[in-house]
């Protein structure tokens, strides 16, 4: 019998399988294994964006308290885009992510504030802080004590 | 060296001889056997000593070696293996000839030269009685003598076992003549005189063998049968030289033998004595046909020939089968006539008795010469008897495998000597296919019950089980059966209305053996007496070995889940055709014991399903029973069986206005509901349920438990007594389709008719009388109402469908087990691959796929 | 001809009164039951906040418990419970 984690896992998966939404698919194949505690999911840049027909790779990591505990969730893969927000070791300065997590919001949610928050970036730049940061971050973004600037960006 | 009677051999060649019989001769013999072995076909060379010469004498040494040894068999010289030399002056024989081939010729060959020589073992006089002077013409015969004239036998055969296949074989290989062998000429004349011998020997056969062969021991059978013993060695000639097809020889050795041994029976008066009757007086015997019988003389001539078959030491080569045949006979007739369709008593014993005495006939007949033989021997000839004898018995048992099967546990006995038979004699292969065909021809087909297909079906798991605890037996044989209950709708129906029924056998099991085992676990305590699996055991993954009785229905479907959603579709539709919320002790109890079996969370949404019954229950009473009950008052009785939807397998959508008073009843229900159940409401499933109508009509009233789409059509002809379809299927929200059939209801019970023109109407009551079937007074809707539960996963799958697209698209092609695995980590579809596969097999006729190599992918 | 009922048994479902089919935390739909429930309706009831929005009382009750702000997960307002 799957834990609830898991159950809500399967739901999320089964909605984001039988109705794909734009922009972000799940790589099935990684999962095979039948761990539903690791996902990746591939990101499109929005079109009319400065991302536009760019791929991206997130992954994302989930305790057994979700979705009462938020998933970990990074950049993976070649492609790290290059944003204000994103440092190059793919973490993420986004507030849902820690502080601003609620356990109403989803993988699908996650996917569409981070291609949102690409999409208005107005300039492909890496944060101002990224090379000390990526120096002495922890590999979990979940334990970076947040500051969240800008919430225009 | 001393070889009497052949041609001085040559100066070179003899020192050739003295070279290879150095001391050691024994185990220069071991080596070339050795590397006979291993150098199989190509010529290899040998190290320190020269190949052995193809034709060589055994040397003096060799032969005290091996008298020592006490080896005087063929194969332990020469004929032994397949014969591969390894000296290059010769050419290696050809494949084909085999070993066993090999000394059967040798064997001829050494009774040609024991019938040339007139002697050796077999005492003159014996041997002219049984070889009869014209076999060898006298010329040929002193011919002969001048070449051979041999005075120790023993050595001549010695030399024959080690030379003469070679040099039999010889001729066949070497196209261009050189002979450079004195033997073999030697050989040749034996050859010729054997040939000859039997050429002339045919011609007098196909005079005689005619009246022998024809008749069945009839009139005269004497005169050719003795004849036959006579020239047993003209005819073993004539077979060697393929003069004489080998069907006639095969008749004229079975009749040879069934005559023989039949007489022999009579003489001794231990045939079956209703079919023989000896002293009938004036009538010919009946072994033997003659008046006055002759049984005692063929006896004689019959034995006679035995032991010169024996002394030629072609008894087995040539009679062997025959004789087989004659014993497989006689028991054959014996166990027919004792088990003839009696499977409830054992037959072993009996057998057993029949066959101590038949046995110790069989050797005095046959092997004559082991009646003085050591106990050993004849043990093992007693043996190899016993194994034929539970051969066949086993093989008369499962020729009539399905009767005994159906009959079990009566039929317990009879299978006990089944197994006691397949210990000794392996004949599996023959159980499975004979009873898997008489399963498909005998039980799946569309005439044969479910009921009954099922109970087949059990009895034989059990029964396999029985004879087979292992299963293995079971679990070769019950695939189709498997298979074809599946395709049947009504299976799961029947499989748990038997679990379900407390006096079934299925029940009984159930209580039994309630535990649910993990199969994974594996028990590491007795790894010891693990034993592999028989390499013709299928990898099945519904393995019925270890499985009980109720894993082996199960296993029908496949999978747990599968099954337990077929127990809740048929849970649902019995509680849902309840007259009202009632009593389900009944069903509480079966599920019990089901949540034993399966583990609790798989049960987990029955067991809501009947909490919600129950809870109806309460909530009915609270409404109609209690002291200021919310609706005693209404002027309908409404009783509500109140489900939670997710638990249940989903509802058929049907619109259905009902009666007013009806339709108010449900308002009044819904706030009663509301005021005790906060937040909550209800939705009314109006076309599901059970109506109790009492309908008067012409003086007659009837009482009838209806569904509410028949009360409601009924209902509409109280205001108005004639209704055109239209007219009615708009009042009532339903298809005009669906309201003929519940018109139909109406009609068969004598109450409306059909006026032509769709509009129907009452009848009417004085004129038409009484209704004519108001006995039956239960016929609700036959359709359940819910959708099928593989219709529902159907459905489930075709929402897959985009993802499915998705990762073909991706992937390009794959297989159903993968398709399936990355179906299955949603675990909340719950199909079998089997479902699976009949959703993709249907894509592709829509050609939405193609299904090439064993793998899907997306049409181009 | 006159038809006189004499008992409609027939079947309803319940449904809980909420403005969504499905629970924001734990995505089962509110007729059934919170992940860790196995009974729904009595035994897995509804809660409503003052915001309006509903949840299994057992996820709100464990998001709640995990939280030192006690907002609701949807609006992010201040979760307090609605009285009836």
């Amino acid at each position: 019998m799957s834990t609830p984690s898991e159950r809500r896992l399967q739901k999320e998966l089964m909605s984001m399988l039988k109705e794909p939404p734009t922009g972000m698919e799940v790589d099935t194949a990684v999962m095979e294994h039948n761990d539903l505690h690791t996902w990746h999911v591939r990101l499109t840049g929005a079109a009319g964006t400065l991302y536009e027909g760019e791929n991206f790779k997130l992954q994302f990591k989930f305790s057994p308290k979700y979705p009462f505990d938020s998933p970990e969730v990074t950049f993976t893969g070649d492609n790290i885009p290059l944003h204000p927000h994103v440092y190059s070791n793919g973490h993420i300065c986004l507030s849902i992510l820690t502080d601003d997590w609620s356990p109403a919001l989803s993988v699908q949610a996650v996917c569409l504030s981070i291609i949102s928050m690409l999409s208005s970036s107005k300039e492909k730049k890496r944060p101002p802080d990224d090379a000390l940061y990526v120096k002495t971050c922890s590999k979990n973004p979940k334990k970076t004590k947040w500051w969240y600037h800008d919430d225009t960006v | 060296m001393f070889f009497p009677g052949l041609h001085p051999v040559s100066k070179e060649s003899r020192t050739v001889f003295s070279v290879s019989g150095s001391p050691d001769v024994s185990q220069d013999d071991t080596s070339t056997v050795t590397q006979r072995r291993t150098s199989s076909g190509s010529p290899s060379k040998k190290k320190s000593r020269p190949p052995p010469l193809p034709f060589r004498l055994p040397t003096e040494d060799e032969e005290r070696a091996e008298r020592e040894k006490g080896i005087a068999g063929p194969s332990s010289i020469g004929g032994g293996d397949d014969h591969m030399s390894t000296t290059p002056t010769k050419t290696a024989p050809p494949h084909y000839i085999k070993r066993r081939n090999m000394e059967s010729k040798e064997a001829t060959l050494r009774s040609i030269l024991r019938l040339l020589a007139f002697g050796g073992h077999i005492p003159r006089e014996a041997a002219k009685k049984i070889y009869p002077e014209y076999l060898i013409e006298k010329e040929r015969l002193t011919d002969l003598q001048k070449v051979i004239s041999l005075p120790d036998l023993d050595k001549c055969l010695r030399w024959c076992r080690s030379t003469a296949p070679d040099l039999f074989w010889s001729p066949f290989q070497r196209k261009d003549g050189q002979q450079s062998m004195e033997e073999w000429k030697c050989f040749e004349v034996v050859h010729q005189a054997a040939s000859s011998t039997a050429v002339k020997f045919m011609a007098m056969m196909d005079k005689s063998v005619k009246p022998f062969s024809n008749a069945k021991c009839g009139s005269n059978s004497f005169e050719p049968f003795q004849f036959l013993c006579k020239n047993l060695a003209g005819l073993i000639f004539a077979s060697y030289r393929k003069n004489v097809k080998l069907s006639t020889i095969d008749e004229i050795f079975e009749n040879f033998y069934s005559c023989g041994f039949r007489a022999w029976m009579h003489l001794n008066d231990v045939s079956d004595n209703d079919t023989m009757d000896t002293s009938a007086g004036g009538d010919s015997c009946e072994a033997c046909s003659e008046n006055p019988c002759v049984c005692s003389k063929i006896t004689a001539v019959f034995k006679e020939a035995n032991l010169a078959l024996h002394a030629l030491g072609l008894m087995e080569e040539l009679a062997g089968p025959r004789m087989y045949n004659v014993i497989q006979g006689d028991i054959k007739q014996h166990i027919h006539k004792c088990v003839s369709e009696k499977y409830d008593v054992g037959h072993l014993d009996a057998l057993m008795q029949w066959f101590n005495k038949r046995n110790k006939i069989w050797i005095e007949t046959i092997y004559p010469w082991m009646v003085d033989a050591s106990e050993k021997q004849l043990k093992r000839i007693s043996e190899e008897f016993l194994v034929l004898l539970l051969e066949i018995y086993g093989k008369c048992i499962i020729s009539d495998m399905f009767s005994i099967i159906i009959e079990f546990p009566e039929s317990q006995p009879i299978l006990d000597d089944l197994r006691f038979c397949m210990k000794q004699v392996n004949l599996r292969s023959e159980l499975v296919t004979d009873l898997k065909t008489a399963l498909e021809r005998r039980l799946l087909n569309a005439g044969v019950n479910t009921d009954n297909v099922l109970e087949a079906y059990v009895a034989t798991v059990r029964a396999l089980k029985f004879v087979d605890p292992s299963g293995i037996l079971a679990q070769l044989v019950t695939p189709p059966v498997r298979e074809y209950l599946r395709l049947r709708e009504e299976t799961v129906r029947v499989i748990l209305v038997s679990l379900t029924d407390e006096s079934g056998e299925l029940a009984e099991e159930l209580i039994k053996n309630p535990t649910y085992v993990d199969k994974k676990t594996v028990n590491m305590t007795n790894w010891r007496s693990w034993v592999p699996d028989p390499i013709d055991v299928p990898k099945d993954k519904h393995n019925l070995r270890k499985s009980d009785l109720i894993e082996a229905l199960v296993s029908i479907y496949g999978s747990k889940t599968v099954f337990i959603d077929e127990y809740r579709a048929l849970l649902a539709d019995r509680l849902l055709r309840m007259i009202k919320p009632g009593c389900i002790t009944r069903e509480i109890k079966c599920l019990e014991l089901l949540k034993l079996r399966f583990g609790e969370s798989d049960l987990q949404k029955c067991e809501v399903m009947l909490k919600d019954v129950s809870d109806s229950q309460r909530l009915n009473v609270r409404f109609y029973e209690e002291e200021g009950a919310a609706l005693v008052n209404s002027d309908v009785k409404l009783t509500g069986l109140v489900v939670s939807a997710q638990f249940w397998p989903t509802f058929k959508k049907e619109t259905l206005e009902l009666p007013k008073p009806v339709e108010e009843a449900m308002e009044k229900y819904t706030k009663a509901f509301e005021m005790i159940k906060g937040n909550r409401t209800l939705e009314w499933q109006k076309q599901i349920g059970t109506v109790e109508v009492e309908v008067e009509h012409g003086g007659t009233t009837l009482t009838l438990i209806v569904s509410p789409a028949q009360a409601t059509v009924l209902w509409h002809f109280q205001d108005k007594e004639q209704w055109g379809l239209e007219e009615l299927s708009q009042i009532t929200g339903t298809t005009p389709s669906a309201l003929k059939s519940r018109i139909a209801f109406w009609i068969s019970k004598g109450i409306l008719t059909n006026m032509g023109d769709g509009v129907y109407g009452l009848v009417d009551s004085v004129s038409e009388g009484k209704p004519t079937a108001s006995r039956f007074t239960e016929e609700v809707d036959n359709d359940s109402p819910m959708t099928s539960m593989s219709t529902q996963r159907a459905t489930e799958l075709q929402m897959f469908w985009s993802y499915i697209e998705g990762m073909l698209t991706n992937l390009e092609s794959l297989p159903l087990a993968r398709i399936h695995s990355m179906l299955k980590l949603f675990a909340t579809v719950e199909c079998s691959s089997e479902e699976l596969q009949k959703f993709l097999d249907e894509k592709v006729s829509q050609n939405m796929l193609v299904f090439s190599a064993g793998q899907y992918q997306l049409p181009k | 001809m006159k038809v006189k009922i004499k008992g409609w048994n027939t079947v309803a479902v319940w449904k809980w009164l909420a403005n969504d089919d499905k629970c924001g935390i734990c995505r089962a739909p509110f007729d059934g039951c919170c992940s860790d429930c196995k009974v729904p309706g009595d035994d897995c009831p509804l809660v409503w906040g003052v915001c309006s929005h509903c949840f299994h009382m057992h996820c709100i009750m464990k998001w709640l418990a995990a939280q030192q702000n006690q907002i609701c997960p949807m609006c992010r307002q201040d979760w307090q419970l609605k009285s009836e």
